[in-house]
């Protein structure tokens, strides 16, 4: 026994290595149901390198109100079988139609079991016959009218409101950042820009950190309009195991200089040079401006990790603007500290002491947070125990700030936080040690079998390809339904964000149930979706297209990025009222 | 914060951290649990078995069905290096997730004479129990004499693979 324990690990990584990638069964095959007139219509919709056979299909009313005629099957592909010659089977869809008699049916809504069963090609495995309860609302024109019926109120722009809700939150991310080692040499360098000034007045000493500070977001705005306009092209790249460890480790190691294990600084050399060789022909406007062009890129090697994070998610909008107005807005947050000092708020200045320590370690765990995010997209990695450990470290050392607090409100509001932190470490431990991987609902791993059947994601068709496309838009055209066309990929984090919480909701299943869902899998950089993305004009995942009954889109509606559930349910009900 | 005190949170990280990586290594890749597949009673022939009754010096239990192709098309290659290397020690378990009625014309025409075992009911549970929660076929596992797992396999295998293990394990 002793020698199998030893040998335990060399097995775990061969068997793991061995394991083929395979979607759990409800991924892999999904369906659908619909009454459309006097026919009932199941869509079977199968995942890519899947199939599905054409003798194990049933449909059978769960009531005995419902009658059903013989199922009408599309033309399928022809394989051979080694036992049992020639069968057919379904790649990518099967719309199963068969008559409905509800005669003697009262309600509007009919429970259906739905049966089948399919395989995995390439790997060669097959699942287990599937059987799925499905309810349809007999009568779906009236959901529609309920739907466009409730009062459609004043929209704000949504474009316009991520936009914002981006920049802001880089504008903090700046400011937070304007605390650490990096920023703080800047000051010295703006300091002695204003020193060679004969008396400058406060006015003329702001007015040159504003200049400088308008040189380091002008650098800021050029990365990240290269960063959004190479889009597509690197956001592939960010999924690779390799950049993701490295990016983490230069996180964990900035994390690490904010706890005080050892610092990194610009070197002093480095430092004086920028201080001491101004050309002095130059107006000093001008020689500000110029210094903070050079600085930002001296600056931005020190705190690279954050400036790569948030170039991230300058690259993943694929949008030049959006990229350079990110960046731009966190430029700005890193020198709103330089100028109030111009201004002549020296007071602003943090003075080294514990509450500076304190704010550093506080951004220290921020960052190890990224790190971890960033690391979670990794199947191998175990996040949620790493965040377990992080929150508990958070936690106690939140304790042991309230230790020296007097006020005793203050004392105890911290001491609630730290508990607050350790309990969601403890909830993230339990969660992660059963297989959950959400930190939001660390906890959802332990009703799994039937939490994951309560609320399903969405029944998308999955599609890779225009054709494929095209094809289930003519088809909801036909049948006057409107559709959902959304564009994901295994690497788009946001994507992967609104499966999980989106996508989720009963409220947003519900809104939906008579759509065509149609998503675009451009996982592959390939001339497919290439082609596919310039079909509909997109740059990349994640983008929601609303397409009407008719088959025209909504392009006031498109959305690109994350959506919530209530905006999602906005959106949805927008596009089913006339412009 | 002094030294200590971090020195302290150090060490509640990293035994965090360890704790993290070996728990989870654990419940993605578990050296599978034996136990309740040896020992389950199972429709055979002879009316009872357990595979535990069946072991060889080298078994491979493959779990399959009557459904499910891929597996159709593997069992003829079990068969057929189950008649060359049976003295060596070498034998095959079949456990069908299906019954006997289904099954019997289809394994007599693909002429398979390696046990098979019984299991429509229990054979899901089985499988979980030993390294596949999804059920899904074919499933091989190759035990030792002493029914500890030697390798696992989700899908196909193909005759190459098993002369390896031969070689290798007798």
């Amino acid at each position: 026994m002793g020698s199998v324990l030893l040998c335990w690990p060399a097995h775990a990584q061969f068997f793991a290595a061995k394991k083929p990638q395979l979607l759990p069964e409800h991924e892999a095959f999904q369906v659908t149901a619909d009454v459309i007139g006097n026919n009932l219509h199941v869509y079977w919709s199968i995942a890519n390198d899947y199939y599905m056979y054409r003798q194990q299909f049933a449909i059978e009313p769960a009531s005995d109100a419902v009658e059903l005629g013989a199922i009408n099957f599309p033309q399928g592909v022809i394989e051979d079988d080694p036992e049992f010659g020639e069968v057919e089977v379904y790649f990518y869809n099967a719309e199963l139609v068969a008559a409905v008699d509800r005669a003697g049916l009262s309600a509007n809504k009919i429970d259906l079991i739905v049966k089948g069963q399919g395989c995995n090609k390439p790997v060669g495995v097959c699942y287990p016959p599937i059987s799925r309860t499905l309810t349809v609302s007999v009568d779906s024109g009236d959901s529609q009218t309920k739907q466009s019926q409730n009062p459609v109120t004043a929209q704000p722009d949504n474009e316009k409101k991520s936009l914002a809700r981006y920049m802001l939150t880089a504008f903090l991310a700046g400011i937070l950042l304007s605390f650490t080692p990096c920023v703080l040499p800047m000051i010295p360098i703006l300091a002695g820009v204003i020193a060679r000034q004969h008396h400058p007045g406060k006015l003329r000493s702001g007015w040159l950190a504003c200049c400088y500070v308008a040189g380091t977001v002008v650098t800021y705005l050029i990365a990240g309009w290269v960063a959004g306009a190479a889009g597509t092209q690197l956001q592939a790249h960010f999924q690779n195991p390799w950049v993701i460890g490295f990016i983490c480790t230069l996180l964990v190691l900035l994390a690490g200089s904010l706890f005080g294990w050892f610092r990194i600084e610009l070197p002093g050399s480095l430092q004086a040079k920028l201080t001491g060789s101004q050309p002095s022909s130059l107006p000093a406007a001008t020689s500000s401006f110029m210094l903070g062009l050079i600085s930002a890129l001296v600056v931005g090697a020190c705190v690279s990790p954050i400036l790569i994070v948030t170039l991230g998610a300058a690259i993943a909008q694929a949008d030049p603007v959006l990229g350079a107005a990110i960046m731009g807005s966190m430029a700005l947050g890193m020198g709103l500290l330089l100028i109030l000092f111009g201004f002549g708020a020296g007071w602003i200045l943090p003075r080294s002491g514990p509450w500076m320590q304190q704010i550093q370690v506080v951004f220290g765990f921020m960052i190890l947070g990224v790190a971890i995010y960033l690391a979670s997209t990794l199947p191998q990695v175990p996040s949620l125990l790493l965040w377990a450990a992080l929150l508990m470290v958070a936690g106690l050392y939140c304790w042991q700030l309230a230790a020296p607090i007097e006020s005793p409100m203050i004392n105890s509001s911290t001491k609630a936080v730290a508990i607050a932190l350790m309990i969601w470490g403890g909830m993230a431990l339990v969660g992660g040690a059963t297989g959950g991987a959400d930190i939001l609902r660390p906890l959802d791993s332990l009703g799994s079998s039937t939490g994951s059947n309560r609320t399903p994601v969405l029944p998308f068709q999955k599609v890779t390809s225009v054709d494929e496309a095209k094809r289930l838009l003519a088809g909801a055209k036909a049948q006057n339904r409107p559709a959902m066309v959304d564009f994901y990929a295994d690497w788009c984090l946001d994507c992967k964000r609104m499966q999980r919480t989106t996508y989720r909701q009963p409220e947003v299943a519900a809104a939906l149930q008579n759509w065509q869902l149609i998503e675009i899998d451009v996982t592959d950089t390939s001339t497919v979706s290439e082609e596919v993305k310039r079909y509909f004009d997109v740059f990349g995942p994640p983008a929601t297209l609303f397409i009407k009954a008719d088959g025209e889109e909504r392009i006031d509606l498109r959305q690109y990025g994350y959506i919530a559930e209530p905006e999602f349910l906005q959106l949805v009900r927008r596009s089913q009222v006339p412009e | 914060m002094s030294n200590k005190t971090w020195v302290l949170f150090g060490m509640i990280a990293l035994v965090a951290f360890a704790v993290g990586i070996i728990t989870n290594s654990a419940r993605v890749d578990d050296r599978p649990d034996t136990q309740s597949l040896l020992t389950a009673r199972l429709i055979d022939e002879a009316g009872n078995g357990t595979v535990a009754a069946y072991l060889g010096e080298l078994t491979l239990v493959n779990f399959w069905a009557s459904w499910c192709a891929p597996c159709r098309e593997e069992m003829p290659v079990f068969e057929a290096m189950y008649r060359r290397d049976q003295s060596r020690g070498f034998t095959v378990v079949g456990i069908a997730i299906d019954s006997p009625d289904k099954t019997r014309e289809m394994l007599d025409s693909m002429g398979i004479t390696y046990p098979i075992l019984y299991a429509e009911t229990t054979g899901m549970q089985l499988m979980e129990n030993t390294g596949n929660p999804q059920g899904l076929l074919p499933y091989s596992l190759l035990l030792d004499r002493n029914g500890l797992v030697l390798d696992q396999v989700l899908g196909r295998i193909n005759e190459q693979q098993i002369i390896e293990w031969v070689e290798r394990h007798l």
